[in-house]
């Protein structure tokens, strides 16, 4: 008994009086609806797995708040003919293990995604890569089959790894202790619990002020909104917008972005009775935007300029004006397309795919309605929602959104709507004649026109109704100071400090 | 005792065979892993490359047949997402299931006893109606609501518990109040019938005729008697535990198998949702012999029949 009091009072002593003096560590919590099911960067495509990889990997380059290329890894780049990039690497950079960053990292890292037996899902993005020849041990040169415009934009999701590193410890060891070149080093992760980050000293970039940063899966969005309540987060990212007024009531500080995504009622328009472009005007001008907006997003997001894209993005095209509207006008348009009593069709939606989308696909579906198209409506587990959409079953009309984060480019959705696209939407040779000019056009100017072209085509022959661009809802505690969430969903942490 | 064995082990066999049959089976139907696998701009050609490499393009019946002649090993392949073997995922989130659902079948059984019990003791007072109501709102609850219901007032406004995780005794709480609920309900429900029965029995007349005690009256003679249903309600419900776990652990950020399969099932990783549907089968049927077996100890006539 007498031991067992003295080693509880031990104990007592050690929890109490441990070291007071010395500092707190800087440690962040952020709460967010999922972790990545393992730390290889090259096969978890998920929006929250590419911002938690990004702690820890870097990118040669990145994109800033205008949707310009930046440097990252690469220091300058130059086009030296149609087909070959050069890019010089930034200098003194190393991996987490003392590994130095060099142009073997690059080459490695480029192989691997595009190497089908990794079945990395960023692997179309640089498909058009033929070989990347290294020059010298910062120098090197990226070939492709043909003339490819978005090829920095394609490299801004193509992690860099350590060969070295990597094939003396295989991918199950490298996994059980990976290394990027990022401000924070790998810690510790337990599958769908947390990633554990430590601030890294020797970042290049200057060490961050954090010591510690812990991403959480919160997958329920009530629980994560109690966390931030009860403090248990500093961070909470995607609430939904009815918990903005609760919070902020409790002096929490609520704040959004606009994100790289917008939300379309995609239309396949290959089939009767959605052909003519008049019916897809039609339910453009059938449904009020501006209702969506202010009675289910309650605000948070921006109407869609009549494009894919918001103004964010690369190749946005700012002449472009939102459908009114307007539906006599709707009405008009399917009488002159051959449909005076309306028309039925079915219409599929998902349910927790998109912030709000069961409430956006039932309103559109009675806005619908009132000018006589009627929607079957059905709503699609998430498993088959993709394969439906892969498989081209889907629709002929469905509620979609289109992320063109992290490149911020609009080639991203553009691309989906080739002849060849696998969700076969529209089959345009005009479309596909300004596609492709767009896509082997190397001058970043005359590239930024073939998009605003192509966006221009498809407000006149609409592949969807377009509704918004939408917002990311997050809540920061008051101690957390210089945290911003981008559009390009990315979080830099560097800057962030914990006030005491 | 052997006739008995054989019969259960009968019973797991069936039960797990037809299980995991209909599982690979419905899941193939509803999805394919390879359109989740890649971005949603991505070509045919790639999907195809990714098929290929997976082995999904052999045959259904020849991949079925693999399947079974491995998973009769404990062999259930390789995760579709993650490269480890899908057994290994389910064994490491089972212990927080396990930890869960445990719990949550011992709280059930401490609350719904006594409520049970005074419910029939004290019938037609206020006692009664106290407990009937409690085991209603219990019974009609979902999950999902009386989770977030007891974040709200036990973690935000009391602030006497962590609304989410899973690290110590005090965060196993919540999930497992909240998981135990209705079967709390149904089994209170169940003491209460139980119990109102026998106390209208002659041996207990005979005991309180001899002198016995109020209190060893019922909790010696009468309560005992209950066992058998109440053993019964909670080895059926412990599949039900396994299934509203999958809600709770979602609500609760709880790391168990429940959240593991939602995921698998959301990224159609077959290897993983198979894996977890085989061995949590085996589990339920087991647990459910093992109390089988208990009947035998709690009543000593099952044997000689």
């Amino acid at each position: 008994m007498a031991r067992i009091v003295c080693w509880i009072a031990s104990l007592v002593l050690a929890l109490g009086l441990g070291s007071p003096a010395a500092a707190q560590p800087q440690r962040l919590t952020i709460g967010i609806g999922s972790v990545p099911n393992s730390p290889e960067p090259h096969r978890d495509s998920t929006s929250n797995a590419m911002m938690i990889y990004a702690q820890m990997y870097e990118k040669l380059v990145g994109v800033d708040d205008q949707g310009r290329m930046v440097p990252v890894l690469a220091e300058s780049w130059r086009l030296v003919n149609d087909t070959t990039w050069e890019l010089k690497l930034r200098k003194n950079v190393a991996f987490h293990n003392g590994e130095p960053f060099t142009a073997e990292s690059v080459k490695f890292s480029i192989e691997r995604v595009m190497n089908p037996a990794t079945k990395s899902p960023w692997g179309g993005r640089i498909a058009l890569v033929e070989r990347v020849e290294i020059g010298d041990s910062h120098t090197l040169r990226i070939v492709t089959k043909s003339p490819f415009g978005p090829l920095l934009q394609g490299l801004t999701v193509v992690d860099m790894l350590p060969p070295k590193y990597f094939t003396e410890k295989t991918e199950r060891g490298f996994l059980e202790a990976p290394v990027g070149t990022g401000p924070f080093r790998f810690k510790a992760w337990a599958k769908q619990d947390h990633f554990t980050f430590t601030g890294n000293p020797g970042y290049w970039g200057g060490r961050p002020a954090l010591d510690e940063v812990v991403f959480r899966a919160v997958p329920e969005d009530a629980t994560r909104v109690a966390g931030v309540e009860t403090g248990e987060l500093d961070v909470a990212l995607l609430l939904p917008p009815e918990q903005v007024a609760r919070l902020k009531g409790k002096g929490i500080d609520v704040r959004s972005t606009y994100q790289g995504q917008g939300m379309v009622l995609q239309i396949r328009g290959l089939q009767e009775p959605l052909r003519s472009p008049k019916v897809r005007q039609a339910l453009n001008y059938a449904i009020d935007k501006e209702a969506i907006l202010k009675s289910i997003l309650l605000g948070y997001g921006r109407i869609l300029d009549g494009q894919l894209v918001g103004p964010d993005a690369f190749g946005y095209n700012p002449a472009l004006k939102p459908y009114p509207y307007d539906p006599k006008r709707a009405k008009q348009l399917l009488a002159e397309a051959g449909h005076p009593n309306g028309l039925t069709v079915r219409f599929n939606g998902s349910i927790g795919r998109y912030t709000k989308d069961k409430e956006i696909v039932e309103f559109v579906a009675g806005q619908l309605a009132e000018v006589g198209v009627k929607a079957q409506l059905e709503f699609l587990e998430a498993g088959v929602f993709i394969q439906q959409l892969m498989g081209a079953s889907i629709g002929p009309i469905w509620v979609m959104a289109w992320q063109y984060f992290p490149a911020m480019d609009a080639d991203l959705p553009l691309n989906f709507l080739r002849t060849e696209g696998i969700a076969k939407v529209m089959a345009s040779p005009e479309y596909d004649r300004l596609f492709a000019k767009q896509r082997t056009t190397m001058d970043a100017e005359a590239r930024r026109k073939a998009l605003q072209e192509l966006n221009a085509f498809l407000r006149n022959d609409p592949p969807a109704a377009f509704l918004v661009q939408t917002s990311g809802i997050y809540a920061v505690q008051s101690r957390v100071q210089g945290f911003t969430w981008k559009a390009t969903y990315l979080a830099d942490l560097t800057k962030v400090r914990i006030a005491r | 005792m052997t006739r008995f064995l054989r019969s259960r082990l009968l019973d797991l066999v069936i039960g797990v065979l037809g299980v995991s049959t209909a599982v690979f089976f419905l899941l193939r139907l509803t999805g394919d892993p390879v359109a989740l696998l890649v971005t949603e701009t991505a070509t045919r050609e790639e999907m195809e490359r990714i098929r290929e490499a997976m082995g999904l393009n052999a045959p259904l019946w020849e991949q079925y047949v693999s399947f079974l002649a491995r998973a009769l090993r404990g062999d259930f392949g390789e995760s579709i997402r993650l490269a480890k073997p899908a057994a290994a995922l389910v064994w490491d989130t089972l212990p927080a299931t396990l930890e869960l659902t445990t719990a949550a079948l011992g709280i059930a059984t401490l609350l719904a006893l006594p409520l049970g019990m005074l419910a029939a003791v004290y019938r037609g007072t206020a006692m009664e109606t106290a407990a009937s109501v409690l085991t209603l709102a219990g019974q009609s609850m979902p999950f999902f609501w009386l989770g977030i219901l007891l974040i709200l007032v036990f973690a935000v406004e009391l602030r006497w518990l962590p609304s989410f995780g899973r690290g110590t005794w005090w965060h196993l709480v919540l999930p497992a109040v909240t998981l135990s609920a209705s079967t709390m309900a149904k089994t209170a429900r169940l003491v209460r019938a139980g119990m109102i029965e026998i106390l209208s029995q002659e041996y207990i007349r005979t005991a309180r005729a001899k002198g016995l005690g109020e209190r060893r009256v019922i909790l010696e003679h009468a309560l005992w008697n209950t066992a058998i249903p109440v053993v019964t309600i909670l080895a059926l419900d412990f599949g039900v535990l396994l299934g509203g776990a999958v809600v709770t652990e979602t609500i609760f950020a709880w790391p168990g198998t429940g959240r593991l399969m939602i995921q698998a099932i959301q990224g159609r990783d077959f290897p993983v949702v198979q894996a977890a549907v085989f061995i949590l089968a085996v589990l339920f049927i087991v647990v459910n012999a093992a109390l089988d077996l208990l009947y035998v100890w709690l009543d000593p006539r099952i044997r000689h029949r």
